[in-house]
């Protein structure tokens, strides 16, 4: 079977870049920053861009391009390529399972923001924000209590929102992913940028700008601000997730892949600091006050975009407008997002299995389907923050870890170097191979053994849950046991993974073996 | 308040400037990358299997 490729290099770049580009960019970065030092953060951060970020991002397009060539697009297929070793495609099922994970929760979150921009555009949101109701809005909408159309909105979004996630996968590479990218990242960056402008020019901005950039070196002497930079590296430029490797798949055997790869940091940089850095917070501080923005961190990433927000704009002069353009913009950004964790898994059962794009395709809306449901109806049980812990914290930092070791010590640093620099556009400086060796792998290691060290005796412990009684769906349990069985279904995922992929390879052999008999 | 002071400019600025002088290089790499090699070689390719060769 003839695989897709990237029909120009242009298209590729934004198709990684809006893969980056996502909610983190907007509403994690800003408050990281702000609350670990201002612009001091930027000092651990722009390190653990340099030795992590862009030598991991440049990493997993090399081992990406070069499974490509022998037809594969997902990790087992690729790492299997690499390794030659039996047990290297096990370890890159969690290349398929980690983005299909994160798909399963942040597929319903993207769909809120459809349902905001609605509700921004129909006034709603305006009536809410003028009867001090803004907290009960949103809580009813994501309890599916609002209704619209005769069922609840929350549920008539998500179908829309899954039905356009899962059109352009079926159009593929060429004709959907590029497609989508091409026109979306180009509207998002005009309306990140409108955005950007019209906050400049908000009295009092200078005292939001200062709460967020003026530093503060005491807190570089914590250890954690030094974990959470990296953290936000790591998260902001979807490396150790899996989408670039596929993504890199289809790109041509000689095509430059080291400024391509460069070039879609730089572009996520700049929505990420830029843009990012500038929009949320200092607007938070210019209306809520320094006194107040620790009561509304307390709301986290949702609650800033989805109840700060709103009340933001409607103090400002045309707010009504700004506010349909930063649902709209969060959106476009969280679409790219959801559609480049879906491709590792349609590549999986194309590429590795053998089944027609319609059967990959059904299989993983089946499994997106049923999964989908348990992060929506599971909402208030704790569902999407534990499968953002596995998929979107854990998983990431563990393939992360394994793409740097495999790479550099298993497929070879100076092999790695010498594919990464072919066809490549821009002259590579020589220190990087040493970076890509030596400094990435250990940081990476360091990361993973402080990480266990300190949290995830937390995690197995259920720290963060309770016994208090919840309901999913007609079913009332503790809190605890209802996290106990979702994990369970993860862990029922990830083995059916690693069965498919022992059949696969298992009836590969025979084939092998029956085709050399004749 | 807590005002933007010469130390949080500082910062901005030098961040700013590090982005935007990394997107102005790789957009300028990327322009100036010979026409030839984006010619999109999988169109022609198609074009001729729909002919037969």
């Amino acid at each position: 079977m003839k695989r897709d490729l990237w029909a120009s290099k242009i298209g590729v770049i934004l198709a990684v870049a809006g893969s980056a580009v996502g909610l983190g960019n907007f509403l994690r970065f800003p408050v990281k920053a702000a609350t670990n030092g201002g612009g001091a953060f930027l000092i651990p951060y722009f390190i653990a861009l340099l030795l992590l970020g862009i030598p991991l991002a440049w990493m997993e397009w090399t081992l990406g391009r070069f499974g490509g060539r022998f037809g594969h697009g997902s990790g087992p297929g690729i790492l299997n390529a690499v390794v030659r070793k039996p047990w290297a495609k096990y370890l890159g099922s969690i290349g398929v399972f980690g983005p299909m994970l994160i798909f399963f929760y942040y597929i319903y979150i993207e769909s809120w923001l459809l349902g905001f921009c609605w509700y921004s555009l129909s006034g709603a949101l305006a009536s809410a924000v003028a009867a001090n109701s803004i907290g009960a809005f949103f809580g009813d909408y994501i309890m599916l209590k609002t209704m619209l159309a005769g069922m609840p909105a929350a549920l008539l979004f998500f179908i829309i929102t899954f039905v356009i996630n899962f059109i352009v996968i079926y159009l593929g590479v060429r004709r959907g992913i590029e497609i989508l990218n091409k026109v979306t990242l180009p509207i998002l960056l005009v309306l990140g940028i409108m955005l950007f402008v019209r906050v400049l020019f908000v009295p009092g901005i200078e005292h939001g700008l200062g709460f967020m950039w003026n530093p503060d070196f005491s807190k570089l002497l914590s250890f954690k601000v030094w974990l959470e930079a990296a953290g936000q590296i790591f998260f902001t430029l979807s490396v150790g997730i899996g989408t670039i490797l596929t993504y890199a798949s289809y790109v041509k055997k000689e095509q430059d892949i080291a400024l391509s790869s460069l070039s879609a940091v730089s572009a996520n940089e700049f929505a990420e600091v830029i843009l990012g850095g500038t929009i949320v917070v200092p607007m938070a501080i210019v209306v809520f006050g320094a006194t107040n923005i620790e009561a509304v961190a307390k709301l986290g990433t949702f609650g800033l975009s989805f109840q700060t927000m709103p009340v933001i704009f409607s103090k400002i002069t045309l707010g009504s407008l700004f506010q349909f353009v930063w649902f709209l913009l969060l959106f476009l950004a969280a679409v790219t997002s959801s559609i480049s964790v879906l491709q590792p898994g349609i590549s999986f059962f194309e590429d590795e299995v053998g089944l027609s794009k319609k059967k990959a395709v059904s299989i993983v809306a089946a499994i997106s389907l049923v999964m989908g449901a348990i992060a929506i109806f599971g909402l208030g049980a704790g569902a999407v923050d534990e499968m953002d812990f596995w998929g979107g914290t854990f998983a990431l930092v563990l393939f992360g870890a394994i793409e740097a070791v495999i790479f550099a010590w298993i497929f070879g640093g100076k092999r790695g170097w010498d594919e990464l620099k072919k066809g490549a556009e821009i002259k590579l400086p020589d220190v990087f191979r040493y970076v890509l060796q030596y400094v990435t792998p250990i940081y990476l290691i360091v990361l993973l053994v402080g990480y266990f060290a300190t949290e995830f005796i937390h995690v197995i412990n259920m720290s963060a849950y309770t016994d208090t009684v919840v309901t999913f769906l007609v079913w009332q349990m503790p809190q605890k046991m209802f996290i106990l069985l979702l994990r369970a279904a993860l862990v029922t995922l990830l083995i059916g993974i690693n069965v498919v992929i022992f059949i696969t390879w298992r009836v590969r052999k025979i084939d092998a073996a029956l085709a050399k008999q004749h | 308040m807590n005002t933007l002071h010469i130390g949080g400019i500082i910062f901005m600025s030098a961040a700013w400037t590090f982005i935007v002088a990394l997107n102005v290089f790789c957009i300028s790499k990327i322009l100036r990358e010979n026409p030839k090699k984006i010619v999109d070689t999988q169109d022609i390719e198609s074009g001729l299997d729909k002919l037969g060769r």
